[in-house]
């Protein structure tokens, strides 16, 4: 009767034991499968925010006083990029070379058909405009934004604000 | 009777380990699902993307000069001559958003009033990934509307 009792409790032992280690398991598999959501959302919030960074820093050399239109196309506009100005300090980029801690800064004219790399003799008649070198390196991170100019036209009009849509990239050296 | 007894108890706790179980379950599924990338995420590549194409200059003129697209597309709104509004436009998203890139599969772009709708533009796939932007141009309603699908 004494043994009966013995085998009785270790087989409710027993039993307990595998209830506990199948509900860990399960505890185990929820929390894997929680913390795999977890961090796959991190990652893509990372990777929002770095692009997000990317895209500020091009905003706010756009609206620095080096690049900006200010108020010379009517009322300020954000996002809005003097050609003039620019040509001209990558006439005298010498001052600026590590101003701004970026490998280069290129714009681009998104409807212009040609490469046609801008210098001051064939401004305004050009497509892209590298301010470092004419050569790019490095991983990049563009946004959009308005390059204005003041053009003459023979017809009646005669001087207007022009503003094309362009590309703005900035590139980054990539790091060994 | 008592042994019986004991069976059931211990059938219970287990049911009961199994239901607290499911629910932990259930909020999870809830939560992720709730956080799917359906929801339209704010890009400010595609805000800047449409302050700037408003700010372009078309080909178009009226008497006063070269016409804006904001002013092309209230002129279309106000007067009904809409000559030039789809061709400025298509060109810009096509020149700006190239579909056989791998990080755009499509655009919608929707130009609408109190009206109702004044433009539309579809073109790619449009998945159920997607970032928008939306440009009120101050004037009745009139509203700029581009969703690009990754």
């Amino acid at each position: 009767m004494k043994y009966m009792k013995r085998k009785n409790a270790q087989l409710k032992i027993q039993q307990m034991a595998f209830v506990l280690i199948a509900v860990t398991l399960l505890f185990a598999l929820v929390g894997l499968f929680f913390l795999r959501f977890a961090f796959s959302g991190m990652k893509e919030s990372a990777t929002e925010l770095q692009e997000k960074n990317a895209l500020l820093l091009i905003s706010k050399l756009a609206n620095s006083p080096e690049f900006s239109c200010g108020e010379s196309f009517g009322a300020k506009k954000t996002n809005c990029v003097d050609f003039e100005k620019v040509i001209s300090l990558k006439e005298h980029i010498d001052k600026y070379r590590n101003f701004w801690e970026v490998s280069n800064i290129e714009i681009r004219k998104v409807l212009s058909e040609n490469e046609k790399i801008c210098t001051y003799q064939n401004y305004p008649n050009c497509d892209i405009i590298r301010i470092y070198d004419n050569e790019i390196q490095g991983y990049g991170a563009d946004n959009f934004v308005s390059l204005c100019r003041k053009e003459f036209s023979a017809e009646a009009i005669g001087i207007y604000d022009k503003c094309e849509i362009a590309k703005m990239t900035i590139f980054y050296k990539e790091v060994s | 009777m008592k042994i019986k007894t004991k069976a059931q108890e211990e059938m219970l706790g287990f049911g009961l380990i199994i239901l607290i179980v499911a629910i932990i379950i259930l909020v999870f599924i809830v939560l992720t699902l709730k956080k799917s990338p359906i929801n339209e995420i704010e890009s400010y590549k595609i805000e800047s993307f449409i302050q700037s194409s408003l700010k372009h200059t078309t080909r178009y003129q009226d008497n006063f000069g070269y016409l804006s697209l904001r002013e092309l597309i209230l002129n279309c709104y106000n007067s009904k001559n809409c000559y030039g509004l789809n061709q400025t436009i298509s060109e810009i998203m096509e020149k700006s958003w190239i579909i056989e890139d791998d990080l755009v599969k499509g655009y919608e772009l929707g130009i609408t009033s109190d009206k109702g709708v004044l433009m539309l533009l579809k073109k790619g796939n449009l998945t159920k990934n997607y970032k928008g932007a939306l440009q009120d141009l101050g004037v009745n309603e009139l509203k700029f509307e581009l969703r690009i699908y990754r």
